[in-house]
This record gives structure tokens, sequence and C-alpha cells, in this order.
């Protein structure tokens, strides 16, 4: 396959910006659709749980905003990637690139418009009172990690998406069973002590957890859940990689017309 | 035999193929279901057969040369031509290849009809393994190529299906080749398009780039080509001069077309 890293970066550079443009700009509002889903499922879940999970914690908007949006980015960087090659045939079979840059660069228009809605979000936390605080430095490793994750898991499904035609409606039901049992719209401490402890197998709870705690808190993470977290996403994606390089081989068979 | 696929060794050589196969199965697009899949492993039924679509292909191809792949429809043309790219990986044999190789498939298959020409012309180059400053220094003459002059900002989609296929050809025709494959690419677009890709290509065979050409215009195959290997049922039936191959499938054919 193609070797130098230079035609490697620029493919990624093409693709990415092609991907992105094709989801986000193509129509008629443009990337503001990108805002509209986050910021309307916050007003519609604000309005509903406001006054239960008000008496839980003092920004609750806050707090709502932040668990959509690095939930958001699960969904969407996970569905895109696990989608990019089928999306994505007409290239695969017939260009010699590495196929992992499908997978790679759809995450990557994911990323792009991610960057947006922090953008929006920490606007809307300032405007909501919150002070930017030295803290709010780490939130790009926290982020950083949860791509790390995103990215392996995209990169298995991808492989799991070509293999069987019906693990996109799978995963569908799989991440929206996920927004349920991840604290995102709800507080831990309204859900019983059994329940609590189901949502500390689930490691989108942790991030948005230390998300939350560096915006909202104004607390660098503690350096062992970061580590556990680390040590989780690169596992993950080592993994992803391993699996997708292991049946990279057979891809093109499965995605054949 | 077990599959490979690896870098030649001999400089001579561009590509090199021993024992070459290529087997699918049959089916796995209508059971290609989690569920019964599942079902399928755990009663050890399964509703595919395998298919060889090539088989026992031996090959070789000196650098500069000009190969024509020809055979009837299901012959194993396209994927000798996709093993050969490495776009598909042999289920047996031994493959080997030395240099950049450009396949001209269905090279737009793979672009964004809702994006610019210009978006498209940038990805067909980076896809090829052009570099932003080569882009640059051809891009004028990609254009020109193409006569997209008037289109660029145009989206893809709107434009008719002969210039739609211009913008990744006109692109990839320019971008560097070692060797290059073809499947019927150039039938697309009006004629003096086809001549005008004839050309280039005929002037890189003149630099020395190794071509292999699946086609099934005979005309095309013995004005460009020196051999030809000739496919039935996804094994070689003949392989050699190209003109007594041409005649050879002609034969096959029931007689060569009238003109």
């Amino acid at each position: 396959m193609t070797g130098s890293f230079a035609v490697y970066a620029n493919q990624f550079r093409e693709l990415t910006r092609c991907e992105w443009r094709a989801r986000e700009q193509s129509t008629l509002l443009g990337f503001l659709w990108t805002l509209l889903n986050p910021l309307l499922m916050f007003l519609v879940l604000y309005m509903l749980f406001t006054r239960w999970m008000g008496g839980f914690m003092a920004n609750y908007p806050g707090y709502l905003l932040i668990g959509l949006v690095q939930f958001g980015l699960f969904t969407s960087a996970t569905t895109s990637g696990m989608r990019s090659l089928n999306s994505r045939k007409g290239i695969m079979l017939n260009f010699i690139i590495p196929r992992e840059l499908l997978v790679f660069t759809n995450i990557g228009s994911v990323v792009i418009s991610h960057a947006f809605e922090v953008a929006l979000m920490l606007g809307f936390l300032i405007a909501l009172g919150a002070v930017p605080r030295l803290s709010w430095l780490a939130f790009p490793l926290i982020d950083a990690i949860q791509l790390l994750f995103v990215t392996g898991l995209a990169l298995a499904l991808s492989v799991l998406a070509v293999r069987f035609i019906d693990f996109e409606r799978i995963w569908s039901i799989i991440t929206t069973a996920g927004f349920f049992l991840t604290p995102v719209f709800y507080s831990t401490a309204a859900i019983g002590a059994n329940k609590q402890n189901l949502l500390r197998f689930n490691p989108m709870a942790h991030i948005i957890t230390l998300a939350r705690d560096c915006l909202l808190g104004g607390r660098f993470p503690a350096w062992r859940p970061l580590a556990a977290l680390t040590a989780l996403a690169v596992l993950v994606a080592a993994i992803g990689y391993a699996l997708f390089k292991s049946q990279e081989q057979r891809l093109g068979d499965h995605v054949l017309p | 035999m077990e599959a490979a696929r690896v870098s030649s060794g001999d400089g001579q050589i561009a590509i090199s193929a021993a024992g070459l196969g290529k087997q699918f199965q049959i089916g796995t697009k209508t059971d290609a279901r989690f569920f019964r899949q599942a079902l399928a492993w755990c009663s050890g039924i399964s509703n595919t057969r395998p298919l060889w679509a090539v088989r026992g292909i031996d090959l070789q191809i000196r650098r500069g040369e000009c190969v024509g792949v020809i055979g009837r429809n299901g012959s194993g043309k396209t994927t000798l031509l996709r093993l050969l790219s490495g776009v598909l990986a042999p289920t047996e044999g031994l493959l080997r290849t030395q240099g950049r190789i450009s396949t001209f498939f269905a090279i737009g298959a793979g672009l964004f009809p809702e994006l610019q020409v210009i978006d498209n012309i940038r990805l067909t180059a980076a896809l090829c393994g052009m570099s932003r400053a080569t882009l640059r220094k051809r891009f004028d003459a990609i254009v020109a190529f193409g006569e997209l002059e008037d289109y660029l900002y145009s989206r893809l989609g709107e434009l008719s299906s002969g210039f739609t296929s211009r913008v990744p050809l006109a692109t990839a025709l320019h971008s560097d080749i070692d060797i290059l494959l073809t499947d019927e690419v150039f039938a697309v677009g009006d004629t003096p398009f086809q001549t005008k890709c004839l050309a280039k290509m005929n002037e890189l065979l003149k630099q020395g780039t190794t071509t292999v050409m699946a086609s099934h215009s005979l005309d095309l195959v013995k004005n460009n080509c020196s051999r030809a290997i000739c496919l039935e049922h996804g094994s070689t039936a003949a392989q050699g001069p190209v003109a007594e191959v041409v005649q050879y499938y002609e034969r096959q054919c029931g007689g060569a077309p009238a003109k």
C-alpha cells in the first residue's frame, strides 16, 4: 500500500475535508445542523428534568450540555466510523489506499463538528456564569482519551458492519440503550446504589464525569481514573486496530457489489 | 498453496504471479445478516457455495510491457486486475509487484457528487498519491485535459455522466504511474476524449509505464499491447503474442466481428 507519510497525510486531509463538507455543508443550513441536534436535545431534556435534577446540582444546564456533547461524540464517531467502509466502498475498490484511512477520515469529520459544538458549549457555560479556570485546560486531554476509545471501537465496528449488513441496526440499539445507561441527563446521586455500581463499568460515564469535573467543578482530573481510562482507551484502540488489520485482506470481498 | 503478496526482487519484472487464485463465497450477500450467520455457525449449515473467480494464473510482466486481458463476461478479467492491484487479496498463489500501482477501474465511483468539481479533483489527486505541490503544478493541465474550465465550481452530480467521468480520469492520468491497470475505463466519454485518453496512455507507455489492460475492445488491445492473456472460466485459455491470442479468442467467439 501507499508508503510515504506525506501522501497518507494528504489523503487524510482531503478525505476528511470532503466527508465533512458532504455531511455538513451541502445542506441549506450548512453546519448549523450539527449544532441543532444537541441544542434541541438539550432543550427537551432540560424542560423535562430541570425540576427533578435541579435539586441534585447547582448548574444543571451546564451538567446536561456537557453530557450531551460528549455522548454525542461517542455516538456520532462510532456510527460514522462503523459505516465508513460500506459508504465509501467505491474508494475502497478503486483506489489503493490504507483502508483504515476511511474510518479515520469519517471520525475526523465528526471531530470537526465536535469542535464547533465544544466552542458553543464553552460559550454557553460562560453565559451561564461559569468562570474559565486552569482546569479547563485538562478538557482537551479528556477529549483525546475519548477519541482514542471511540476510534478503537469504530475500527472494530467497521469490520463487523461490512461482515454483517444488519450490524448498523444492532449498534443503533446499543447506543440508544447506552444513552440511558450513562449519566447524561440524570445525576448518579438520583439513582440507587445498585444502579450506581452498574455505571462503574461504563467508560463513557467516567469520561463524562471527568469532563464535568474540570469544566464545572474547576478540578483537574485525579490521576487514577485518568490513568485507568487512558489504559482502557489504548487497549480498545490496540484491539480495534489489530482486528481491523487481521481482517483487512477480506474487506474487499465483503463490499463487492 | 498459501496466498502471498510481496514486492518483486527482480528489477526487470514489474508483476509476477504464480498459481494465483481467488475464491468467493457465492450467496454470501443474502446471508450476511448477523443472526442468520450465527444460526449457520451453530447448525453448521451454510447457504453459500465456493466459486473460483480465477485460478491457476501464471503471469510475468516485464517493466514497460503492455499486456491485454481478454475474455467473455464472467471470465475473471476484473477479478484478476483487482488481485494484481491489491484491492482484493488472493485466496491462493504468489503475487509479486514492483512499483507504484495505479488502478483505472470505476474510478468515478468513489467521488462525492454533492461536492464541487474542484474538490473532487483535489480528492482524486490525493487518492492517486499526488502531493499538494504536484497538484498545484499540474492543475491547469488536468483542467485543460478534461475541458473542465467552465465547470470547476459546479457540483460533480450536476454534470453529465460523460463529464463526470472526465474529472477522475483527467486527474489520475496526470499522476505518477509505474504500473497502470485499466478495466474498460476508456470506454467512457465521447470519442475526442477517448482519443485524448488513449494518446495520453500511449505517452505513458513510451515513458516505460507497465500496463495491464482488460477490455472487450479487441482493436484497443491489438493496437496497444504486445502480449495478451485470454481467460475462460477463471483460467488461462491462451497467453502469448497479442495477434495469436486475439485470433484464438475470436475463434472461440465464433469468428472475427464484421468491420
